[in-house]
């Protein structure tokens, strides 16, 4: 009996030992040699192909000479981004010392969080965008150090705008000169010129977002910000006020761009930032609102047809003037570590390293970085972005943990709605208000 | 306890041990859960509430929307596969010359894992840059090249992760059943042959009935599987547009991952794992019978 | 490969009524079947375009001319060596580990009572029926409170636990067909029951060991779940790389179909070479070809 089970023991424990084993020997190249010296690395998550581990790559070498500490990377896919924090603080695991999030995750993670606001000078608050430490604040305290921020700019095809011909049939046909849009009007104006020009049939005017992602409800919510709105959704008071007439002014406005035939391509549902740059690139599109980190690869030959030839121009201003919806991102310490305060040295390290986060993507979280980065041609985008940032009806979504519900289950159900032609914007928004009453209640 | 029983016992120790731990008390945790009020930030074991996450998901709209894309989903992936596969069966059972090459082709789809399915079909299926609508096209089908908006159109998406998962699986109901087909024994047919029955009625009479018990486990395992996808109509559509290609896993996914509500997608797991019991009940008292047969 | 006396039985009777017509339903078939998998070929054939050509408006189904430049941009994207290595080595180990203590239990079983192997049946479609997802969290939680996340361990021991209990119930179907008297005759010639275990019986039941391992090995080699969850960097596996051509700052899809095409193809071939292993092993052993 001893016999078997010693046999049977025995034989599992080769089993596993080979398993680990095996495990090991590939391991060896990534992070065995850390493991002998636990204690001086500092583990950091980052969304994969981000310029987050772009520079967190970049970086790593220079912050162990100064500090000792290896840097140890792991990325993840966006949303893996978001699961893993949230299951690293429910466990409480340590497992990393520092994670980049976007924004949007904050007040979901927060209580989870180390408040890092000591570690922030009024120099560098004056530094960063506006609005960016205000993001960050929950409950008194500030969570994240700004890493990049990023908004949609007006991206626009330089040879579609200067051709004199197109200048001319333009004023003829709309009375004012053809240049980037500044306004709702000017912008279906223009969409609708080169949309149904007969000259370029392969050409749209410009691209609306509607695919089952949170870039189709952002991309609303920077007009609605546009239209006037005091904040967006849910108010001060916490009331819901997605149907007010800011909200349904801007899901008008973009239903309109889509039901105008040709001047915004088919698809709608399925378009959102990547498909409306692959269209740009291939030069089906004459403008795009598109993320500022669009511009830099726009004008790059090896990924664009139409490099050379882009423009960009601040976001268009509806009754309430400029305005978007920010996307920046924050690096932020979970309290699980057991390093804070080399943790809290990372993140000042890579603040004063801001400007790589502008050769990698070609945004950045400081204005000191956007005015030396401003001034080289290839980041003339970098002005436009900080015209839009700083405009007056730029503002942050509401800080509730309950956003990314609200989002998929309400808000873009209602833009689908509209878009494919179910619902009025008026009856989809009402809907959405009943919806998230029930959500935040 | 006899000597041969205390053996079998070791024998079945290790592996007793390991599905213990790793699946009977991930099991066990999900129905606890179930029946909790969990905050995930906040550590703790949460606040017992009795059936009230169970009585939410019944009473929410959107529960019974993906319970019953879920029903659409299975019943047409399945019937589909079930007569593509019995078409594909049938005529490899003729045994024409290189009906083995034949079958290896079609054995392609079955080894491609679901999300690389999706990918697939995502990349064909697209509006812009896919190729089935340009066919369409091209051979004068549709009138335009943006005709039909497989993804992005409330009335085909679902449709579109129906016909991924048809195409994905028809492959398995053709193998099963083909192999069904060749276990018929050849004297039913002579028989069939001498009592002068015709193509149809040999059909009717001898391969439908012979072919019933493979067909049987062929659709349980095919419904369970199916009402269980989640990769292809993740990678496909997310569940969207305006949830209607919402699957209840994907449902379950966003609840429990995106939103955070781990009790109520617990609630959720334990009601589908339920429904799932009682439908496949009926395939497996069929099957034993047909066994015993 | 395929069966000749199959074809041949039928020959007399479905077969004959065909005869004449055969070569027509030979061509027929074979081009329903080319059409029916005309997505892979698409995907294959897109993979060898240049990437300008890879994703356009006006999509052409062959090549207008030949490039491996998807294959080179997917090996300088992302490891995806490493990906795979590693969706090689969890399947692998995981299969060894599931249909070694799947044919343990599943012989104690059959030699302690015949009719346990429907217990069997049953738990293994009960553990089908669980949507993966709502154990994902509870196993994060298992397999974090061990230190092993991001670890080819941690992957190793899911897909084992997942396999565990199909392995036991294919595999006592194949022991209650050996007869008892075989493992007594290795006894009496000296062999203790475990090493008559080790040397009589798992020789003799190798066919339903290899369909054990191949759906083993299928079911870990697939999954993205699991994957996703449980690995970030270390450990990360073949499905999740390809996944992250597509992500919000790029639709990468020309190095994503030279990965899906690198990913299936191999296990495509193998599967071609093992195909009478699979009938049985789908149908959970109730049907054998």
């Amino acid at each position: 009996m001893k016999k078997i089970l010693l046999i049977i023991g025995s034989s599992l424990l080769v089993a596993l030992v080979s398993a680990c084993g095996s495990n090991n020997e590939v391991g060896n190249a990534g992070n065995n040699t850390n493991q002998s010296s636990s204690d001086q690395t500092l583990t950091v998550l980052v969304e994969g192909g981000s310029p987050a581990q772009t520079v967190a790559d970049l970086t790593k070498e220079e912050f162990e000479e100064n500090t000792g500490y290896k840097v140890i990377i792991e990325s993840v896919p966006y949303s893996g981004v978001y699961d893993r924090m949230r299951t690293e603080l429910t466990s409480g695991a340590g497992a990393f010392d520092v994670a980049t999030i976007d924004t949007i995750w904050l007040p979901a993670l927060y209580r989870g969080l180390e408040p890092i606001q000591e570690e922030i000078t009024d120099e560098m608050e004056n530094d960063l965008f506006p609005g960016l430490i205000d993001g960050a604040s929950m409950d008194g305290n500030v969570y994240g150090l700004p890493t990049w921020t990023n908004s949609k700019i007006l991206l626009y095809r330089e040879d579609l705008f200067n051709d004199s011909n197109n200048q001319d049939e333009f004023s003829e046909e709309f009375g004012y000169e053809l240049s980037p849009p500044e306004t709702w009007d000017q912008y279906k104006d223009v969409a609708s010129f080169f949309g149904k020009n007969e000259k370029y049939p392969e050409l749209y005017g410009t691209s609306v977002f509607g695919a089952t992602s949170g870039d189709s409800v952002a991309s609303w919510l920077d007009h609605v910000a546009q239209a006037g709105a005091e904040s967006l959704v849910i108010d001060e008071s916490g009331e819901v006020i997605v149907n007010d007439d800011d909200h349904v002014a801007a899901l008008e406005f973009l239903n309109d761009l889509v039901n105008e035939e040709g001047v915004v391509p088919e698809g709608v549902l399925e378009t959102a930032s990547a498909e409306t740059s692959e269209l740009f690139y291939n030069g089906n599109l004459a403008m795009m609102l598109a993320w500022g980190h669009f511009f830099v690869p726009s004008n790059d030959p090896d990924t664009s047809g139409v490099a050379g030839d882009v423009g960009a121009a601040p976001m268009i201003a509806g009754d309430g003037g400029i305005g978007v919806v920010p996307g920046p991102w924050y690096q932020v310490i979970p309290s699980s570590s057991k390093k804070k305060d080399i943790a809290k040295e990372y993140l000042l390290f890579l603040y004063e390293n801001n400007e790589l986060y502008a050769d990698a993507l070609g945004v950045a979280a400081r204005q000191s970085v956007f005015e030396e980065y401003g001034q080289q041609e290839e980041f003339a985008h970098l002005n436009e972005l900080a015209t839009t940032l700083n405009g007056k009806q730029t503002k942050n979504r509401p800080s509730t943990d309950k956003w990314e519900q609200i989002e998929s289950e309400a808000l873009l159900p209602a833009i689908q709605n509209v878009f494919s032609g179910s619902q009025t914007p008026q009856e989809a928004l009402d809907k959405a208000k009943k919806i998230i009453d029930g959500i935040v209640n | 306890m006899t000597k041969e029983s205390r053996v079998s016992i070791c024998f079945f120790a290790p592996a007793g041990i390991f599905m213990l731990v790793f699946l009977f008390f991930p099991v066990a945790l999900l129905v606890r859960d179930s029946f909790f009020e969990i905050d995930m930030i906040a550590q703790g074991r949460g606040t017992f509430v009795g059936l009230s996450n169970y009585i939410e998901a019944i009473r929410s709209e959107r529960f019974i929307g993906a319970t019953t894309n879920t029903l659409i989903y299975v019943v047409v992936a399945v019937c589909f596969e079930l007569i593509l596969g019995l078409f594909f069966a049938l005529l490899l059972n003729t045994a024409f010359k290189g009906h083995g090459i034949v079958r290896t082709i079609m054995l392609a789809p079955l080894m491609i894992a679901p999300l690389v399915t999706g990918l697939i079909w995502r990349f064909m299926l697209n509006n812009q840059f896919g190729i089935v609508n340009k066919l369409l096209y091209d051979y004068n089908i549709t009138s335009s090249r943006h005709a039909i908006q497989w993804l992005s159109d409330e009335r085909f998406a679902l449709l579109s992760t129906i016909i991924a998962d048809i195409w994905l699986t028809t492959p398995f109901m053709m193998l099963v059943l083909l192999a069904g087909l060749q276990g018929i024994s050849k004297t039913l047919y002579e028989s069939a042959d001498i009592d002068g029955a015709n193509k149809i009625q040999t059909f009717l009479y001898v391969t439908l009935p012979s072919l019933f018990p493979v067909m049987i486990v062929a659709v349980l395992i095919r419904t369970v599987d199916a009402a269980r996808t989640f990769d292809i109509v993740w990678v496909l559509t997310q569940g969207g547009p305006s949830n209607s290609s919402e699957v209840l896993s994907t449902y379950m996914y966003k609840t429990l991952t995106r939103y955070g509500l781990v009790g109520e997608s617990s609630a959720m797991a334990v009601i589908f794992i339920i429904l799932l019991l009682v439908i496949s009940s009926y395939f497996l008292i069929a099957m034993f019978k047909a066994n015993k047969k | 490969m395929s069966k000749p006396n199959a074809g041949v039985s039928n020959e007399n009777t479905l077969g004959r009524l065909f005869k004449k017509n055969k070569t027509i339903i030979g061509l027929i078939t074979t081009v329903l079947a080319l059409l029916f998998i005309s997505p892979y070929i698409y995907i294959v054939l897109t993979s060898i375009k240049p990437s300008s050509d890879a994703i356009s408006p006006s999509p052409t189904f062959f090549p207008r001319e030949l490039s491996l430049e998807n294959y080179v941009a997917m090996f300088n994207q992302m490891p995806i060596a490493k990906y795979f290595f590693n969706s090689f080595i969890t399947a692998s180990i995981s299969t060894i580990l599931a249909v070694f203590l799947g044919a343990l239990a599943a012989y104690g079983l059959s030699r302690f009572s015949s009719k346990t192997g429907n217990i069997f049946l049953l738990l293994t479609l009960c553990v089908r029926m669980v949507p993966m997802i709502s154990i994902a969290i509870p196993m994060y939680i298992i397999i974090n409170g061990m230190g092993l996340i991001d670890t080819r361990v941690a992957l190793i021991i899911t897909y084992t636990a997942i396999n565990v209990p199909f392995a036991i119930w294919l595999m006592i179907g194949f022991f209650n067909n050996i007869p008892k008297e075989f493992d007594e005759a290795a006894r009496i010639d000296g062999c203790n029951i475990f090493t008559a275990f080790i040397k009589v019986i798992l020789p003799v039941s190798l066919p339903g060991l290899a369909t054990a391992a191949i759906f083993c090995f299928m079911l870990a080699w697939n999954d993205f779940l699991f994957a996703l969850l449980l690995t970030s960097t270390n450990a990360k596996t073949a499905t999740v790389g390809i996944s992250e051509f597509l992500t919000a700052y790029n639709l990468d899809l020309g190095p994503m179909t030279a990965a899906a095409v690198s990913f299936s193809l191999p296990v495509m071939v193998f599967s071609i070479l093992v195909q009478r292993y699979i009938v049985s092993g789908m149908t959970l052993g109730a049907v054998k070809e």
